[in-house]
């Protein structure tokens, strides 16, 4: 027998799976960063990946700052009837707030029309007319809640499963437990736009926490090389740089001769992974080459930095078959000026989105790849402030999120807030069970995707999560 | 395994988030566990534990049985009492869970029984805490009832006992009594030791593991021909010695106490923290026994007649991350600032993981949640200040711990310079000194018509604010002085501004800390200089030094347009002030007002930066006047001399002006000569500066410390003693944070050495012998070496805590000098060299990828300490996620700064520096004991392609071409020496011939390329040099890639 059961069964994740005849070949699992590496005998990984996928890849609009549920996807007209009322006191006992500080705030109806659209009949704000066409497209979650109404253990929280810092985000996680479809790129990329306020992005929110660090995201940049160092050096051509490498691969796989540590093999392949990405990359971040019309449709300007740009990049990620790609918005956190910031942000974001959805489901994409939308949590049915210059505070007990794609039952609307849209109410849907559901259109068990760290298996939805069931297609 | 990463968190939210949940899902199979148990063990037939093969080894209940049972069961039947299911215990056995067992048969075991069970509704594990246990593990369980179900202590909470040297079949290998457990153990596993590696190898690993460098040519060209028989040892004496094994050893040491020069969170502002770093780099090279370096660190504050590097000392549990803002929680913060420093206490010198106590009692260890807070209790006490953006602990002013070692470091520097400097000519310098007079008579001859350069002078006599009506002559378009005498205490003051961004009049500034802007530091000098007025384009210039200490000082700001800018302060250029944008051609001509003492503000009419204190001697040149800045270097006796015209002074006068002269007069050397004595004599004047640092301090009256239930600040339980757990040996002594540190150090303390230890062996063989290095607890994994474990411990202990004794005593074994090329299936077989049968090799850590790279072309800055460090980083990585409102945009070093130890690098938690992220490095949010290694392609992209390592490239190819001769032979053996340290083979030779033959033929192609490659315009390189040149620059850059460059032998 031996005491080194970690050393002994040096079980890879490809190993284990390519055994278990599980659905994903090893093709699947061949990401990008995903050599076999000896830091990979860390990984115990477990998959179980259990049901059929209905989705391979995601894309997460992520809403940076909280939009206001209530002036989207939520229409209350109770709330309108009583706008200026203070707030029934039972709503708020107990509650804290992260801003408003007076005693007994008042209720704030939205100013925006709502309407039906599409043959669900979505109820959607005239703040999204393009959302609206796509109506069809959505499955509303209006009963979402979550822990925290802090911007960064929010964010946190709908990254990673935990408003601490320190555990992988959810496309961390995805790396780890599926990889990448293509060798060229990260399995996991991140993209930001959106007006600079006072709340960054960190580098956290894509992080891998416990993870081998090859599983953090990558954020491709909007100025400058897309991915950092991606750029040759001057006077350095790709035959020149193809001299090189080829110079470097010799001298290192002497060395593995000589050695014999499979680090080294590790590293010709990274090399020439590298080399792939400096071409794939601009090629893939060119947006000019797309056609007049997808720039109509999608309201791009190359070169630009916008959400609409990365909406579009997002679109030739997924179709290059990276895993997830999450877009950052900034500029939700609509504290005072409510109406103009979410008119800006709705202005910036809703064309685009429309747009990919309709070019996602043009090309087959969709059938396979899940779009999410949703921020950090949404905004309080009660105004912070007065007058015109009104806007809402954090709101972590009832918001909105929607799914699109891939396995998701179109056209649904599930759980609803209070009348006030204050409490999810009707099928509360917590963030475990938003990520247990992704997981499962992933094919995998969310209970069964773990990290073994200091004797405990860790896992995204930790020990919770449901899979909401009713919103499957 | 929990090889990997062994990054910090809170282990166990949820747990306790969901008990109530859990328990009420559970209860139905609670009951039936009860009842199962019972059933099974009357009327359950045998098991079918396959009988254990006698050749193997005996079971052995710490390391075979526990890790199942804590991995599986603990959970709902471990030290839990909260989440305990059916009182069954199997950490202890206590009262009736023994009847779990029957010693001696397995198959009458309920135990065993009910974790063969084929039902899974009657199974244990139950299905939802995942799958049974594997069929190895069954047996594993049986083997050890049948043989009688002993049970010992959980091995790391016994001390650590005595243990003699095993005997060896080979008695020829061991080199110390390391060796003979080590080979012991080899041979039980029918393994040979490696060969000795050769000793370029040797060299090459001491001096990566013991000064993170790579040796010099010439080291290792001494070291190999050295014929001495002790030539290792006495190698490895040498880097003992070395300054740079205090850095190296700094470097993990700060990983461990999460330093870093920001406060963390979503503000992760600037906080001084770097005296504390210098700290930890003198008390390594002094060889500061291990209790005294952990006792300083941990309550430095509390000793007797405590100094202040002992309040530096205590930073280590300053470094905890700090949230600010407007968060209505700052109670909320203070409590996890104080957590951190439990678990980072409890992880670095108890190796113990008692996070998860925070909330609920310990799953696997036996450390109570009311045990968690008497820790948390002891380091209750400090002081919290402020609300929103000044919350903080208590702070001293010292001067840096290392500022006497870099003192005498910076003297034999400048010696070594001055030998360097050419000889003087004396007539010219004659020549220089009447130049110097003369305009220095200019400067002071108040009532002459003054300099032909001089604007305007104010003499500023009974104010400190004056406003200058605008006129043309003060719309300076090109080269400029402004020069002054200041004294004041303000951190925020202007002293010459013809700039008003409000009304888009922007011009010129100078002043003191940059109108508050993020960018500027608080009472440095700072200029702001725009060839636009409505909007800024020109350069913005930030100072190092500080000026607002009260002191008389002479500033001054030199212009030169379309070409830089300096600051001066006591007549001496600021080597280090940091600069941003680029030189204006032209200085916008502003119309605003001249404001002197003062700046604008949002309203015209009120004006804002008001410089309180005096302000006098306000001069404006229309020329970049260096001398007009330096008349502070000048003493009084000399300035009085100098006011006696020349032929009216005594010859002995005449003497005392020649010989200051000489001291001051560089203008015969080499400018880099220059630049290099500027630099060092700058750091040397600054080394009686003092800085801020974090310290710990502890409250007259203590906080009462409650239990927080779940962990919540809010819902506070019972009130707690403080405290160590039960586990653990007592405290005789009230314990306060002084006696706490002290008890550490108590000779019967099972777990401080054997860590510590642990932790030097992971340093040089990258895994401990106990491989989760902040886990000793049942978690834990069993140590690969339990009985050299203890000898090292007690060897440690014995030794008085002698850090340096227990290197040497490591890298002089025979085990760590092992050749690492011993073949892939070598690798295959033990992949973590967990049996010790090869030399330690491995890639670099971040730091010293960049290092090396840094060192081998010969770029690297041998500064030691100080402020850390701007290196170039991609323009716009933080700017790109929004951190700028609380932030300095990244202004990069100037000069030296910018090729210093990565070390030295502003570490910014929620934006690491890029390189230093991408191989690894952490982000010291929490204690980090062990860095994940990984490998991927954006490292090979930072090799290739990031501009400092291009830089290292070129410098090396220059170094290629210009110290190794013209032939090419032995070009590329200097090449490859410099990189790895060993010549190339004949292959290696051949091919890298032909590739640098063929690279010049293509660079001879395209000169423009070429060119480019190396960072010059195609009009300097006419005479086909480029080609070559680049070529050989290419060889640089290709060695510099190389596994075998970034790898430690």
């Amino acid at each position: 027998m031996t005491i080194f059961p970690s050393s002994t069964e040096l079980l890879s994740r490809r190993i284990f799976l390519s055994r278990s005849g599980l659905g994903l070949g090893t093709a699947a699992l061949g990401s990008l960063l995903a050599t076999d590496s000896t830091s990979y005998a860390a990984e115990q990984i477990n998959p179980q990946i259990q049901f059929i996928p209905q989705a391979k890849r995601v894309i997460y609009l992520f809403m940076s700052g909280g939009p206001s549920h209530i002036d989207l996807f939520d229409p209350k007209p109770l709330l309108t009837a009583r706008d200026g009322e203070p707030i029934p006191e039972r709503l708020i006992r107990n509650h804290q707030f992260a801003m408003i500080k007076t005693e007994a705030p008042l209720l704030k109806g939205s100013p925006y029309n709502f309407a039906r659209h599409g043959e669900s009949g979505h109820s959607i704000s005239r703040l999204l007319p393009h959302t609206a066409r796509v109506a069809d497209e959505l499955a509303v979650i209006r009963s979402l809640h979550t822990d925290t109404f802090n911007h960064d253990p929010a964010v946190m929280m709908m990254n990673t499963g935990d408003a601490r810092f320190g555990r992988p985000a959810m496309g961390a996680w995805l790396s780890y437990g599926l990889g990448s479809e293509n060798k060229d790129l990260p399995a996991f990329v991140v993209l930001a736009s959106g007006v600079n306020t006072n709340q960054p992005l960190l580098q956290a929110y894509w992080g891998n926490g416990f993870l081998p660090s090859h599983h953090q995201g990558v954020q491709f940049r909007n100025q400058g090389d897309p991915v950092l160092y991606a750029k040759n050096p001057p006077g350095i051509d790709r035959r020149t740089r193809r001299a090189m490498l080829d110079q470097i691969a010799a001298a290192n796989r002497e060395q593995l001769a000589i050695i014999g540590d499979p680090e080294i093999g590790t590293r010709i392949k990274q090399y020439e992974m590298a080399y792939r990405m400096q071409m794939s990359v601009p090629e893939l971040t060119d947006l000019g080459q797309e056609p007049a019309h997808i720039h109509n449709e999608y309201g791009t300007h190359p070169g630009q930095v916008s959400f609409a740009n990365n909406c579009l990049l997002a679109r030739r990620l997924v179709e290059r078959g990276v895993r997830f790609v999450q877009l950052y918005h900034k500029g939700w956190d609509s504290h005072t000026k409510l109406e103009a910031d979410h008119e800006r942000q709705c202005q910036e974001t809703d064309q685009p989105i429309a747009a990919l959805l309709t070019d996602l489901r043009r090309r087959g994409l969709l059938d396979d790849t899940l779009v999410i939308w949703g921020g950090e949590f949404g905004r309080t049915p009660v105004a912070q402030g007065t007058g015109n210059a009104y806007g809402r505070d954090h709101h972590p007990h009832g918001f909105t999120m929607w799914m699109a794609g891939a396995g998701v039952r179109r056209g649904t609307v599930y759980g609803s807030t209070d009348a006030f849209g204050y409490f999810a109410e009707d099928h509360p849907v917590h963030v475990h069970d938003l990520h247990a559901t992704v997981l499962h259109l992933l094919g995998i068990d969310h209970r069964r995707l773990t990290f073994r760290l200091r004797g405990r298996d860790f896992r995204l939805t930790d020990v919770h999560g449901d899979v909401i069931r009713p919103i499957l297609a | 395994m929990a090889r990997s990463v062994l990054i910090t968190l809170c282990e166990c939210k949820g747990e306790h988030l969901s008990a109530s949940q859990r328990c009420l899902r559970r209860m139905h199979d609670t009951t039936n566990l009860a009842k199962h148990l019972l059933l099974l063990f009357f009327l359950c037939g045998w098991g079918q534990a396959e009988g254990a093969s006698p050749k193997e080894e005996s079971i052995h209940f710490g390391r075979d049985i526990q890790p199942i049972l804590a991995n599986r069961c603990y959970k709902c039947h471990g030290p839990d009492a909260a989440e305990r299911q059916a009182e069954l215990r199997l950490d202890n056995f206590a009262m009736e869970s023994a009847a779990s067992i029957v010693p001696g048969d397995a198959g009458q075991s309920p135990l065993y029984q009910r974790i063969i069970e084929t039902d899974p509704d009657f199974r244990m594990p139950p299905a939802t805490e995942g799958p049974p246990l594997t069929k190895q593990e069954q047996q594993q369980i049986a083997r050890w009832i049948d043989s009688g179900a002993a049970r010992d202590a959980h091995w790391a909470f016994v001390p650590p006992q005595q243990q003699i040297p095993p005997q060896v079949d080979d008695p020829s290998w061991p080199k110390s009594d390391i060796d003979a457990f080590v080979l012991s153990r080899l041979e039980r596993e029918g393994l040979a030791p490696a060969p000795e590696a050769n000793r370029r190898a040797l060299i090459r690993r001491l001096s990566f593991d013991l000064r993170g460098l790579p040796p010099s040519i010439k080291e290792v060209e001494a070291f190999v021909h050295n014929p001495d028989p002790d030539a290792y040892s006495k190698l490895v004496e040498t880097m003992l010695e070395s300054p740079h094994y205090g850095e190296r050893m700094a470097q993990n040491w700060l990983d461990l106490a999460r330093y870093a020069d920001t406060t963390g969170y979503a503000s992760d502002v600037p906080r001084p923290m770097w005296l504390y770093r210098d700290w930890v780099i003198r008390s390594f090279n002094d060889n500061l026994p291990f209790d005294q370096f952990a006792i300083l660190q941990l309550a430095g504050d509390m000793l007797p007649e405590s100094e202040s590097d002992d309040l530096i000392a205590t930073g280590f549990h300053r470094c905890s991350m700090q949230a600010l803002g407007n968060n209505p929680r700052k109670e909320e913060f203070r409590v996890k600032g104080i957590v951190d420093r439990v678990n980072t206490t409890a992880r670095v010198f108890l190796g113990l993981t008692m996070g998860c106590a925070e909330c609920h009692d310990h799953k696997f260890d036996p450390i109570t949640q009311k045990e968690y807070y008497g820790m948390f209790a002891i380091f209750n006490n400090v002081p919290h200040y402020g609300e929103n953006f000044e919350v903080r602990g208590p702070r001293i002013e010292a001067t840096s711990p290392l500022a006497e070692t870099r003192r005498a470091q910076i003297d034999h520097a400048l010696s070594v310079l001055r030998q360097h400097a050419p000889p003087v000519n004396s007539a010219l310098r004659a020549k220089r000194q009447a130049a110097w007079e003369h305009d220095m008579m200019r400067l002071y001859e108040k009532e002459s018509s003054g300099h032909s350069e001089l604007v305007a002078e104010w003499p500023m006599v009974d104010k400190n604010q004056h406003r200058v009506l605008d006129t043309p002559a003060l719309r300076i378009s090109g080269d400029f002085t402004i020069a002054a005498k200041v004294q004041t205490t303000d951190d925020v003051a202007d002293i010459f501004c013809k700039y008003d961004s409000e009304r888009g009049e922007r011009g010129y500034v100078f002043g003191i800390g940059g109108e508050g802007e993020a960018n500027a530091v608080r009472g440095h000098l700072y200029g702001w200089i725009s060839g636009e007025r409505d909007r800024f384009d020109g350069i913005q210039i930030y100072g190092s030094v500080p000026v607002n200490d009260g002191k008389l000082h002479e500033v001054a700001l030199v212009f030169r347009s379309g070409d830089g800018v300096d600051l001066y302060v006591d007549g001496r250029r600021d080597m280090h002030a940091r600069r941003a944008g680029l030189p204006p051609d032209r200085v916008a001509a502003s119309e605003c007002d001249l404001l002197i003492g003062e700046g604008y503000g949002l309203k015209p009419e009120k004006n804002k930066f008001s410089l309180e204190g005096t302000l006098t001697n306000v001069r404006l040149y229309r020329a970049a006047l260096p001398w007009a800045a330096r008349s502070g270097l000048i003493p009084s006796q000399i300035y009085s001399i100098l006011q006696t015209p020349r032929s009216m002074r005594e010859p002995q006068q005449q003497e005392e002006v020649k010989k200051f002269f000489a001291e001051i007069d560089r203008d015969h050397l080499p400018e880099p000569l220059r630049n290099r004595m500027e630099e060092l004599e700058q750091e040397r004047a600054s080394l009686d500066r003092t800085y801020q640092a974090q310290v710990m301090q502890e409250m007259d009256t203590p906080r009462a410390t409650h239990v927080m239930l779940r962990g919540n600040y809010l819902d506070q339980g019972e009130q707690v003693e403080p405290g160590v757990p039960d586990c653990l040996p007592p405290s005789d002594q009230p314990l306060d944070r002084l006696e706490f540190a002290r008890w550490l150090f108590r000779p019967e303390h099972p777990l401080t050495a054997r860590v510590a230890v642990n932790r030097i062996w992971q340093h040089y063989f990258g895994t401990g012998l106990v491989e989760t290095a902040d886990d000793f607890g049942r978690q834990g994994a069993w140590p690969s070496h339990p009985a050299l474990l203890d000898y090292l411990a007690i060897a440690f202990q014995e030794s008085g805590w002698n850090l340096k004794a227990m290197h040497r005593l490591i890298v002089n074994s025979a085990a760590y000098r092992q050749s690492a090329q011993v073949g892939e299936a070598a690798y295959t077989r033990d992949p973590a060299n967990r049996l010790l049968a090869r030399g330690p090799r491995g890639r670099l850590p971040a730091e010293q990828i960049r290092d090396n790279a840094l060192a081998v072309g010969g770029l690297l800055s041998p500064k030691f300490g100080g402020p850390s460090v701007y290196p170039p980083q991609p323009t716009g990585i933080l700017e790109e996620k929004g951190q700028l409102q609380y932030h300095p945009v990244w202004i990069t070093s100037h000069g030296e700064d910018r090729y210093r130890r990565g070390l030295y690098v502003y570490w910014k938690r929620m934006n690491l520096y890029p390189s230093l992220a991408t191989f690894g490095a952490t982000t010291r949010e929490r204690c980090t004991v062990k860095r994940p290694i990984s490998n991927t392609p954006l490292q090979a992209l930072v090799l290739l392609n990031d501009p400092v390592f291009v830089e290292a490239a070129r410098a090396l190819g220059r170094r290629i071409v210009e110290d190794a001769g013209p032939d090419p032979h032995a070009r590329i053996e200097y090449a490859h020496l410099r990189c790895m340290g060993r010549p190339p083979t004949a292959d290696e030779h051949s091919r890298y011939k032909r590739f640098v033959r063929d690279q010049i033929e293509k660079f001879s192609a395209d000169p423009e390329q070429a060119a480019k490659w190396i960072d010059r315009e195609p009009s300097q390189v006419g005479d086909g040099s480029a080609a070559s040149r680049a070529a050989w620059t290419l060889l640089a850059a290709t060695l510099l890639n190389l596994d075998e460059t970034i790898s430690k032998p």
